[in-house]
Formats: C-alpha cells, structure tokens, sequence
C-alpha cells in the first residue's frame, strides 16, 4: 500500500501534466485556425496569378508554349517531397505519411527515386532507409512563410532544369476539416499542360515580353501550390496534435480519478485506524476503572 | 467607374497592402521605371525588387516591393508580389542593420546560390531604404 505523501506526490504530477496537455490542445486549436487564415489570405493571389497565366496563354503564339517546365520528359529520375513535423506529440500523422511513401516506393520499384524529406521525421526515415537525399528542410513547418517556400521551390525547380529530377511528386496530408484530413500524392512537376483558354488577338502589352514572363509566372505559381500545400500539411499536423493531445488529457484523467480514488480509501483507513485505537484505548481505560471500582 | 483613375490592388501571399482608387502608378520593371496613367494599354509586365510609387487624394505614397507581377485590364491594375512593405511601415534602424548586415556577409566567400540569395536580400533592404527615402522627400518638400 503506498503511503498518503506518496500518493499526495502523484495526484499533484498528474494534476500538472493535465494542465500542460490541456494548453497545448489550445495552442494546436490556435495554429489550425492561423494556418488556416493564411491559407485564406494566400487565395486572392492564386487566382490573380492563374487569371494572368490564362491572359498569358490566350495571347502567346503557339510555339512559346513548350516551357521546359511544362515539357513532359523520359524520366530516368523521380522526386519526391515528403512532409512531416518536426516535433512528436502528434498521434499518427508522421507514422501514416512514411506509410504511404513505403507504398509509394514500392508500387514504383522501377523508377529511381530522389527524396526531399521536409521535416525531422522524414530525414530520420530516409535515413535510416538508406534512400538517396538530394536537399532536406527542417524546422519549416513552425511558421511558414513564403520566402522559405520560394527558396525551397526555386531549388527544386534547378534541380528540374538541370535534369537531376525528371518528374516531381509531393506527398503530404490535405486538411479537409479539422476532424478530417487524407494523404495526397500530387504530381507536381512538369506542370500539367495548362488548358488553352480561347485565343485572343486584342493587343496586349508584355514587359519584358511574352517568352520572358511565362517563366518566371509559371514558377510563381509553382511556389503558391507548394506554399498551399505546406499550409495544409502544417494545419493537419496540428489537427493531429489536437486529437492526440484530447486522447492524452483524457487518460490522465481516468489515471487522476484511480489515484483520487485510491488516496482517499487511504486515507479513511489511516483515519479509521486512528479511531479505533482511541476508542480501545479508552475502552481499556473505562475496564481499569471498573475493576478498580469493583475492587 | 471613373474614367480618370486606376483601381489598383496590390497584394502579397499573407494580405492585400493596398486597394483603392489612384491617378497615377510609378512600378519597378527589368527595363527601368513603369510610369501608369489611366487609360493605359493593357498589360502584363514581371516586376523587380524596387519601389512603387502611388499617387492618391495628391499625395504619394511608397511601397518597398518584392518581385512579381503587374496586370492592367481596363484601368484596373492588378499587383501580385512576394513581399511588399508600406514606406510609413518600415523600421528604418533594422533595415540599415540588416543593409549592413548583408553587405558584410557578401564580402566574404560563399557558394554562388547563396551569394544570390543574399543578394536578393540586399536589394530588397536597398529599396525599402529607398521607398523611407521618398517618403522624406516629399514630406519635406510639401513642408518649404
């Protein structure tokens, strides 16, 4: 039987832990609800750059169109982003993404495959895995913000041009809703051949010119589907990290009512047993009087 | 609308910076300056790191750009960037620290991206020092 002081000891740790575990729940309820604004705040830019790309396109002659990054090559190389956290704590998610990029390895043993781990938990797996490591990023998914991001897809899209990687895959969490998120496979590049929308021959002025834009736009729009989707991935971390954190809280708390429960059994014994030896003491005393009286 | 000023919108990957009506549009392109007046062909144009300049209710107002792109359509001018940064907004004893910072960084040696990227980050501290600059100017001058 542990002693009062000990079990005291516990209630007051587990008491503590809960409080912890309580405000990170808050904390990832509060990062859901920013990646989510940011991912808000990120769509009026989208669809501006998509709406140039289109007058871009209805007004390009036909033969500007086969960018290199458009191009669809014979692949020898295949990339691969995978995003994970850079922290624990967040139930599955990091187990079901190195999950899929098994399968993904598997379903595609034919192809050579180039990896850029996002995250601790990616490195550590490709790592261990042995799988060839072109670029990795840490500590990315904290605070994201574009700047980072271009770095990131300005890297992957030399590594396009210089014919190191001939496709590019990205492997991430999509955030559906807080409750529900699901793993994407997304075939990033060569971007997928843009619908033509209908030509227009009204005059438009290009600066520097038509061939020189599209590049650099094409590029743009790259950053802003890849800046989307670590917003997403991030969202989904911290979605997991809630659930994880509520499943934690909640046993903690069956752990604290256990040891309530067992304190104060404890402590009616200790009690109980102290009344007793009173009223015997007292019975004994009450026996020598009478004896004494009867004497 | 008024057939006499621009409807400009001018945003970034985290908000929109500005979004009004103005007459006249100054923005950085790879040739030089890009003066706007209304009425102005349309366009679609790759902008550099630099300043833009606004005018409205007669006043000019200045924005340290990043680099992006510039779309006008019937007098509405469209402005995506990746950072942007009101002149009356920028801390300026932080930038010169970062100039400075910056300068001394690409005076040693270093692999030639991330001389590039320093760089980047160079140019981008210049123009913000640039746009506070502007500002002074024509506070200063509306002061005589």
């Amino acid at each position: 039987m542990p002693t009062l002081q000990e079990l005291r000891r516990k209630v007051n740790s587990i008491n503590n832990i809960c409080h912890i575990i309580r405000s990170m729940e808050t904390l990832s309820i509060v990062k859901i609800r920013a990646f989510q604004d940011k991912a808000l705040r990120l769509k009026p830019y989208t669809q501006e750059l998509q709406r140039m790309l289109d007058i871009l396109i209805s007004r390009l002659p036909q033969e500007y169109l086969n960018h290199p990054l458009l191009e669809d090559r014979d692949i020898y190389n295949t990339g691969v982003v995978m995003i994970t956290s850079d922290w624990g704590f967040c139930g599955s998610y990091n187990i079901q993404i190195l999950n899929a990029v098994e399968k993904f390895i598997k379903d595609n043993y034919k192809k050579r495959m180039n990896f850029y781990p996002i995250g601790t938990y990616a490195l550590k797996f490709a790592r261990s895995k042995n799988l060839k490591i072109i670029n990795s990023f840490t500590h990315l998914m904290d605070s994201p913000n574009f700047i980072q991001i271009r770095r990131l897809v300005r890297g992957l899209v030399r590594d396009f041009l210089d014919k190191k990687i001939d496709e590019l895959y990205v492997i991430s969490f999509d955030f559906i809703n807080i409750l529900k998120q699901e793993i994407n496979i997304r075939r990033l590049l060569p971007l997928k051949p843009v619908n033509i929308p209908e030509r227009k021959e009204e005059t438009f002025l290009f600066l520097p010119s038509s061939q020189r834009i599209i590049g650099p736009l094409l590029e743009n729009i790259l950053e802003t589907t890849m800046f989307q989707i670590i917003l997403d991935a991030s969202a989904s971390e911290q979605a997991f990290r809630r659930i994880a954190m509520r499943r934690a809280y909640e046993n903690a708390e069956k752990i604290k009512e256990k040891l309530i429960f067992q304190l104060n059994q404890v402590r009616q014994t200790k009690i109980t047993r102290e009344l007793h030896e009173i009223t015997s003491g007292i019975e004994t005393l009450r026996e020598k009087e009478v004896t004494k009286v009867g004497r | 609308m008024n057939k006499k000023s621009l409807h400009l919108e001018l945003s970034t990957p985290d908000k929109v910076i500005f979004k009004g009506d103005v007459s006249y549009i100054v923005v950085p392109v790879e040739d030089g300056l890009l003066g706007i007046l209304p009425g102005h062909i349309n366009t679609l144009a790759h902008l550099t790191i630099g300043v833009v300049k606004v005018i409205y209710n007669n006043e000019s107002h200045y924005f340290a750009i990043g680099e992006g792109f510039m779309e006008i359509v019937d007098n509405n001018v469209y402005i995506t960037v990746d950072s942007a940064e009101k002149a009356e907004d920028i801390d300026l004893l932080k930038v010169k620290k970062e100039k400075e910072e910056l300068e001394q960084l690409l005076s040693q040696r270093k692999a030639i991206s991330q001389r590039i990227q320093l760089y980047t980050s160079l140019q981008k501290a210049l123009a913000k020092l640039r746009a506070v600059k502007s500002l002074e100017e024509t506070k200063g001058s509306k002061e005589q």
